[in-house]
């Protein structure tokens, strides 16, 4: 009795001739009981399609060899940044299936997968956070060294969808203010980076690179409106933390020699008051 | 592996890398950055990779980084939607032999898509693409036949149409 479910690959190998005398005559014989099968097998002996030669080329090739360098990289993230007075500031590098809709024209970008959420924390309000994050604190002291290594690891281990950007939560526009007061009073206290991930699973553990600097990973809503009104880009008023944001952004990047902001976008809250705002990050096509 | 060999393989094998990802995602900006992703991946394991595998290790880096791709598409976009209703051949919308080789491999399940590309462009054997695609060998073969009789019958549905 001949085995239906191992029809299709006797039948390659009868087509390739790879069966031995004993199969192709069993093979045969099963066609002639299925006259359905044998038409497919006949007709692929009259010839197979395979595909015809095509050449592509790979565009960047030298961008992939170590060694290779772009100048290009950061020039522009300072007047990408600019104008962020915001106590909270996300950068995002969509994921590459996301669509946040509005693109420069007349530049192509691709997209990339991680979205980095940037809190700053300021004297006031670090000793909370601080007792929050007390185990990252202790290990803070150890993992110092870690922060070269760091940006290789977080780009790299993002197979997350991060295409959505999540939602902000509104803040109440007093404590906004109150909390923009302390950082003319006080300064920057500590910087917390959240790499958002849509898929929990694709998670690292939180990393701290020094005391002041927590990379704490969150999962990525999968907010339905991701539709963010875009900014002018103007380039004062860039907050410390948004410095010093824009100096972990490049630490994160530099694995990528492509990468380029494009365009900052904004969220705020309902009464108008700036909120978040969004790096969107894409690499140039030639 | 030295840096310099590294660069060899990106010399050697990324077009070919670039075709395999690009005509199984149609998307050049998703399939340049899984060429890239997978030679990353190649030069943080270039110690692990056995010299003469290298090509291997390129495109099983590279199939499933793209199996992760296609499968966040149906999550997130309804791919199997897309593919579903994908419109049958129009009389004048295939200008060549080759046009019409890439619609009807766009037909295909992306895994027949994947293993013929592998088969036919990089000539590699049922064994090896088993091992690169955690498939059988058996089922590799499965999947290549299904994929030529499909093709074989889109090619005759479309010679029909013309």
């Amino acid at each position: 009795m001949y085995d239906w479910d191992h029809y299709e690959e006797q039948a390659l190998d009868y087509l390739e001739g790879n069966l031995s005398d004993e199969q192709r005559r069993a093979f045969e014989s099963f066609m002639e009981s299925h006259p359905e099968i044998a038409r497919e097998v006949h007709s692929l002996a009259q010839g197979m399609p395979v595909l015809p030669v095509d050449r592509v080329e790979f565009p960047n090739k030298e961008l992939l060899k170590r060694g290779a360098k772009s100048g290009l990289r950061w020039r522009q993230i300072g007047s990408f940044l600019g104008g962020a007075a915001a106590a909270s500031v996300v950068i995002g590098l969509f994921g590459l299936l996301g669509s946040i809709g509005r693109i420069d024209d007349s530049i192509q970008y691709g997209e990339r997968q991680l979205a980095v959420q940037i809190e700053e924390v300021y004297q006031e309000t670090a000793k909370s956070v601080a007792a929050e994050n007390d185990a990252s604190q202790e290990v803070a002291e150890d993992v110092v060294s870690d922060v070269v290594s760091v940006p290789e690891r977080v780009v790299s281990s993002v197979d997350a969808y991060a295409g959505s950007v999540p939602r902000t939560s509104v803040v109440n526009d007093e404590t906004e203010r109150q909390k923009n007061d302390k950082v003319e009073e006080a300064g920057l206290d500590q910087v917390v980076l959240k790499p958002l991930f849509a898929d929990s699973r694709a998670i690292p553990d939180p990393i701290v690179l020094n005391k002041n600097i927590i990379l704490e990973p969150v999962t990525l809503p999968m907010a339905g409106d991701n539709d963010l009104p875009e900014l002018d880009n103007a380039d004062d008023d860039l907050t410390d933390g948004t410095k010093e944001a824009m100096r972990i952004l490049t630490s994160l990047l530099a694995p990528f020699d492509d990468l380029l902001p494009i365009k900052r976008y904004s969220t705020e809250d309902e009464r108008g008051i700036e909120i978040a705002s969004f790096i969107r990050i894409g690499s140039r096509v030639e | 592996m030295t840096a310099s060999e590294y660069d060899r393989c990106v010399d050697l094998y990324s077009d070919n890398l670039y075709r395999f990802v690009l005509k199984s995602l149609r998307d050049e900006e998703q399939a340049k950055d899984v060429v890239q992703e997978s030679f990353l991946r190649l030069w943080e394991n270039r110690e692990a990779v056995i010299s003469g595998k290298e090509k291997g290790y390129l495109f099983t880096i590279a199939y499933r980084l793209m199996v992760d791709q296609i499968r966040m598409r149906r999550r997130y976009v309804g791919g199997e939607q897309v593919l579903a209703n994908r419109k049958t051949p129009q009389r004048g919308e295939f200008d060549n032999l080759s046009e019409t080789i890439e619609r009807c491999l766009d037909r295909l399940p992306p895994i027949q898509k994947a293993l013929i590309l592998l088969r036919d462009y990089e000539g590699y054997s049922y064994r090896e693409m088993a091992e690169m695609t955690a498939l059988s060998e058996s089922q590799v073969k499965v999947y290549i036949f299904r994929a030529r009789v499909a093709l074989k019958k889109y090619i005759g549905d479309i010679n029909d149409i013309l």
